[in-house]
C-alpha cells in the first residue's frame, strides 16, 4: 500500500495532481465573468452556454421598446415576433463572443473601476450622491443580487472595452467625408411635364375587353375572407353594476370607513377687489387704499355687499356676482387672502386684506368646520367603492375560471358562458379591416385572434385576450368565409372603373415613354408639350432625401443621370400611383451651400459612426467565422 | 513482533524517502505559492493597463487627441504585450490622424497588422491603414492594403472604401462594381447599404453613350 503511494507520489502523477490542484487558483480572475450559468442554455459559444434569462430580457427589452414607438394600438402584426428574436438572439451571442474575445485576451477590469462605475449610475444618484437605498430597490426590482449586478455591470464593462477601439477609434479620411458632405449636401433642379391619366381614358370601353380584363384578374374582384365570431366577455364595470348592496350593509361600512369620507373646512366668501400691483409705488398704493376706505365707508353707511362689489369691485368675475365666491377649502386662494377669511365669523367682514392682486375686503357668508360627512352625501360614493371592490374580486376569479374553461373544452364557449352566467356574443361576418363602429370586434387584437391559425384553422378557443379598461375576451370562429371569386355581373361596373384607370394609366405611360424618346433625341422640350396641349412646371430645386413633392419623384431625380457636358438635360419619368405618369427633365446638378459648421460636424460625426458601426459588425463577424456556436433552437421560445 | 516490524520499517523507508517527499510537499506548495503570486500579479498588471487604457477611450471620446495618443503610447511601452496593446494602438492611430499625422497613424496600424493575434484586428487594421493611404494621396498603397484583408466578414467595409479609392482615381466603371459587390454582400449594415446606394445613384444606373 505505502510502497504503492511512494512509487506513484513521485512520478508525473504528483505533478498532475499538484497542476491540477493549481487549476483553480489560476483562474479565478476569469470566474468574475463567467459563473455557471444556472438557467436554461439558449446557444453554446465556444462551449460556453449563454443564459437564456439573458436573451429573454433583451427580447423584451427591445419589443417595449418597439410598442413604445409605434405607440399602443399597433397592431401585435406588425411586430415581427420571429426576427425581433432573431436579433436578440445574434446581439447575445455577440455578447458572448466579445466577452470570450477579451478574456482571451487577458483584458480585466479592476475592482476599483467596477465601484467607481456602479457608484455613478445615474438610476442610484440620491440628493447627495450614490444612494445605498436606491441600489437596495433596485436589485430587489430587477431580482438580482450583488453579485449578480456586479456581474453584469463588469461583463458590460469588458465589452465596452473591445468595442470602443472597434466602433469609435475610426479614422474617416478627408476624402470619404468630402464625397459624403457633396452628396449629402447636393441639390438638383428639375422640371416636370405630367401626363393626367385622365387625358389618356381610352373613348370607347367594349364589354369584351372589361370580361378580358376580368378574367385575367379574378383574385382581385373576390370579396374578402370573412369570419362570424362568437365570444365570451368579462368587463369590471359590468360585474359591479350588478353587485347588490343592502342598505343596511352600507350604514355598517360608512361606519367602518367613516374615517376615509372626512370633508376639509370650508369658508363661502365674497370679496371686493381694489387692483394694485405687488410692485407698485408708494403714490397707487394711498390712491387704492384711500378708495378701499371709501369702500368700506359706503357700506358701514348702508350701502349693500352686493351693490359695492358691482360699483367698485376690480375683480371682474365676482364683481357680476355681488363678489360671490362660492365655497372653497384651504390651498385655493392666496396665503393671506385664506388666513383672513378663515378667521372671519359668519357675517362679518375684515379690514382691507393685501395680496399680489391688490386690496380686499372680505365678508365670510357661510362656514363648514372640518369633519365627516354625513352618511347622506356619501352614500352614492360609498355604494360605487364598494360595488368596484366586490366586483374586483369576482372578476378576476371568473377571468381566471374563463381562461380555465376555454382551455379545457377548446371547441365549445357555451360550458364557460354557462358556468360564468354571461351571454355567448356574436359579432356577425368580419373582415380582416373591420372599422370602429364595430366596438370590440374592430381592436386589432381581437382580429388578430380571429385570424390566427390556431382559431381559425383548428377551430379552437383563443387564448384570454385582454383590452383595456379590466376587460377580456375569448373568442371562436362560428362560421368561415373563405375569400370568395365574384362572378362578372356582380362586379360589372367596378370591373369597368378599374379597367377604365389601368388602361388609362398605361396610355399615359406609352405617351410618356415617347416624349422620353423624343426629348433624348434633342428635339424641343416646348413644341413637344404644346403638341398634346401640355405644360412644363416651373423649374425646382430638390435637396436629396427630401421627401416632397413625393418620396419615388424625389429618388428618381437623384437617380437620374446628370446633364450633359453641353448643359442639355437628361431626362426620364415615372408613373404615379393615380396613374398619371411625370416626365422629369434633369436641369442642373449643384453642389451644396454647405458652410454651415455645425451641420459639417454634424455629418462628420454621424459618418464616423456610421462607419465605426459597419467596422465593428465586421470584426465581430469574423470573430464568428472562428467561433463554434451551437444554437438551442427549442429553448428559443 | 509484528508491530515492531513494521514500525521499523517505517523508519526505514522515512530515511530513505523523507528528505524526498518533504522537498516534493515543499516544491508543490511553493509552486503553488509562486504560480498564484504571479498570477495576482498578472491580474495586477492587465487592471492597471486597463485604467491607463480608459484614460485613452476618455481622452479620445472627449476629442483630447494629443492626450489620448500620448496615453496609447506609455501603455503600448510598458505593456506591449497585453491585450490592451492592440486596442490602445487603434486609438493611438485614430487620434494620429485626426492631428494630421499620418507616419504614427500609418506605424500604429501596421504594428496591429504584424503583431495582432487576431485576424479580425489584422484585417481591421488593414481597411483603417487603407484609409491613411488615401489621406496620404497614395491610392495604390491603399488598394494595397484592402487587396491583403482576407474575404469574408470585411467584404462589405472593404468594397465601399475600395469603391470610394477607385472612383478617386477616375476609374468609375471599376468604383461601380466595387459597391456593388457592397449591395450583394451579407455583411453590409443598412446605413451602408443606404450611403452606398447614394453613391451609385450619383454615378448614374444607366450609362450615357
Amino acid at each position: 500500500m505505502l510502497q504503492s503511494i511512494r512509487d506513484r507520489a513521485t512520478g508525473w502523477v504528483a505533478w498532475t495532481i499538484v497542476i491540477l490542484i493549481c487549476i483553480p487558483f489560476a483562474l479565478w480572475g476569469v470566474y468574475d465573468y463567467m459563473t455557471p450559468s444556472q438557467g436554461v442554455a439558449i446557444a453554446t459559444v465556444n462551449g460556453v452556454e449563454v443564459d437564456a434569462r439573458r436573451f429573454t430580457r433583451l427580447y423584451q427589452q427591445q419589443r417595449y421598446r418597439l410598442l413604445t414607438l409605434l405607440g399602443d394600438r399597433a397592431p401585435a402584426a406588425m411586430i415581427d415576433d420571429a426576427r425581433l428574436r432573431e436579433q436578440a438572439l445574434e446581439q447575445v451571442i455577440d455578447d458572448e463572443l466579445v466577452v470570450q474575445v477579451g478574456l482571451e485576451d487577458r483584458l480585466r477590469v479592476a475592482d476599483r473601476r467596477l465601484a467607481e462605475t456602479i457608484s455613478s449610475l445615474p438610476q442610484f444618484q440620491g440628493e447627495s450622491g450614490f444612494s445605498q437605498e436606491l441600489y437596495d430597490v433596485y436589485l430587489r426590482n430587477q431580482g438580482l443580487g450583488p453579485l449578480g449586478f456586479e456581474f453584469e455591470v463588469r461583463r458590460n464593462l469588458l465589452v465596452e472595452e473591445v468595442i470602443s477601439a472597434l466602433a469609435r477609434a475610426v479614422n474617416v479620411s478627408e476624402h470619404e467625408y468630402r464625397e459624403t458632405r457633396r452628396l449629402a449636401t447636393q441639390q438638383r433642379e428639375y422640371a416636370t411635364l405630367r401626363l393626367p391619366a385622365r387625358s389618356f381614358r381610352p373613348a370607347e370601353v367594349d364589354e369584351s375587353e372589361v370580361r378580358e380584363y376580368f378574367d385575367s384578374n379574378r383574385r382581385r374582384f373576390s370579396s374578402p375572407e370573412q369570419v362570424n365570431v362568437e365570444y365570451v366577455e368579462l368587463s369590471r364595470d359590468d360585474i359591479a353594476g350588478t353587485v347588490l348592496v343592502e342598505e343596511s350593509e352600507l350604514r355598517s361600512l360608512y361606519e367602518e370607513r367613516k374615517a376615509d369620507y372626512t370633508q376639509p373646512a370650508q369658508r363661502e366668501a365674497r370679496h371686493i377687489l381694489v387692483e394694485l400691483a405687488a410692485d407698485a409705488d408708494a403714490a397707487s398704493e394711498a390712491a387704492a387704499h384711500e378708495r378701499i376706505e371709501e369702500v368700506a365707508r359706503r357700506l358701514a353707511g348702508g350701502m349693500s355687499f352686493e351693490a359695492a362689489a358691482r360699483e367698485y369691485s376690480d375683480d371682474p368675475g365676482s364683481s357680476r356676482r355681488g363678489g360671490s365666491l362660492g365655497w372653497f377649502s384651504s390651498g385655493v386662494m392666496d396665503p393671506a387672502f385664506e388666513d383672513a377669511a378663515f378667521a372671519l365669523g359668519e357675517g362679518e367682514r375684515s379690514d382691507a386684506v393685501r395680496t399680489p392682486f391688490g386690496l380686499h375686503l372680505i365678508e365670510v357668508t357661510g362656514r363648514r368646520e372640518a369633519g365627516v360627512a354625513e352618511f347622506e352625501e356619501v352614500r352614492d360614493r360609498l355604494r360605487e367603492d364598494y360595488q368596484l371592490e366586490v366586483a374586483e374580486q369576482r372578476y378576476f376569479e371568473q377571468v381566471e375560471q374563463l381562461a380555465n374553461l376555454a382551455f379545457e373544452h377548446p371547441d365549445t364557449l357555451e360550458v364557460a358562458a354557462e358556468a360564468l352566467d354571461v351571454p355567448l356574443r356574436e359579432t356577425g361576418f368580419l373582415s380582416r379591416n373591420a372599422d370602429e363602429s364595430q366596438g370590440l370586434a374592430a381592436e386589432p387584437r381581437f382580429l388578430d385572434a380571429a385570424f390566427s391559425p390556431e382559431v381559425l384553422d383548428e377551430g379552437n378557443n383563443s387564448e384570454l385576450l385582454e383590452f383595456e379598461g379590466a376587460l377580456v375576451a375569448v373568442l371562436r370562429v362560428r362560421e368561415h368565409r373563405p375569400a370568395r371569386e365574384q362572378d362578372f355581373d356582380s362586379v360589372r361596373e367596378e370591373a369597368r372603373t378599374e379597367f377604365v384607370a389601368v388602361r388609362s394609366a398605361e396610355r399615359a405611360r406609352e405617351a410618356g415613354e415617347a416624349i422620353i424618346d423624343r426629348l433624348r433625341g434633342r428635339e424641343a422640350e416646348d413644341a413637344i408639350a404644346s403638341e398634346s396641349g401640355l405644360a412644363w412646371s416651373p423649374e425646382s430645386s430638390l435637396r436629396r432625401a427630401e421627401p416632397t413633392p413625393s418620396p419615388g419623384l424625389s429618388g428618381l431625380v437623384f437617380r437620374m443621370p446628370k446633364p450633359e457636358a453641353d448643359g442639355a438635360s437628361s431626362y426620364d419619368g415615372l408613373a404615379e400611383d393615380n396613374g398619371d405618369f411625370v416626365v422629369v427633365a434633369l436641369r442642373a446638378v449643384d453642389s451644396g451651400d454647405g458652410d454651415d459648421a455645425d451641420e459639417e460636424s454634424m455629418l462628420r460625426e454621424r459618418l464616423a459612426s456610421e462607419l465605426g458601426r459597419a467596422e465593428l459588425a465586421a470584426t465581430v463577424a469574423s470573430f464568428r467565422a472562428d467561433a463554434d456556436i451551437v444554437v438551442n433552437e427549442e429553448n428559443l421560445q | 513482533m509484528a508491530e515492531d516490524e513494521d514500525v521499523a520499517k517505517l523508519k526505514t523507508w522515512w530515511k530513505e524517502y523523507g528528505l524526498t517527499i518533504v522537498a516534493g510537499a515543499v516544491l508543490g506548495l511553493g509552486g503553488i505559492v509562486g504560480w498564484n503570486a504571479w498570477q495576482s500579479h498578472q491580474e495586477r498588471r492587465a487592471e492597471e493597463a486597463s485604467d491607463i487604457y480608459a484614460s485613452v477611450v476618455a481622452a479620445a471620446a472627449g476629442d483630447r487627441h494629443e492626450e489620448a495618443r500620448s496615453r496609447a503610447a506609455h501603455l503600448l511601452e510598458e505593456f506591449p504585450k497585453s491585450g490592451y496593446a492592440t486596442l490602445a494602438a487603434f486609438f493611438a492611430s485614430a487620434s494620429a490622424s485626426t492631428l494630421g499625422d499620418w507616419d504614427e497613424a500609418r506605424s500604429r496600424l501596421t504594428w496591429i497588422e504584424e503583431n495582432a493575434s487576431r485576424p479580425g484586428y489584422r484585417d481591421l487594421a488593414r481597411i483603417r491603414l487603407a484609409r491613411v493611404f488615401l489621406d496620404e494621396e497614395d491610392p495604390e498603397s491603399a488598394l494595397e492594403a484592402l487587396g491583403r484583408v482576407r474575404p469574408g466578414a470585411f467584404d462589405a467595409v472593404a468594397g465601399e472604401l475600395r469603391g470610394d479609392i477607385l472612383l478617386a482615381r477616375g476609374e468609375a466603371e471599376e468604383a461601380r462594381a466595387a459597391w456593388r459587390t457592397v449591395l450583394a454582400s451579407e455583411h453590409a449594415l443598412p446605413s451602408s447599404r443606404a450611403r452606398v446606394r447614394m453613391k451609385l445613384d450619383d454615378l448614374g444606373h444607366t450609362q450615357i453613350p
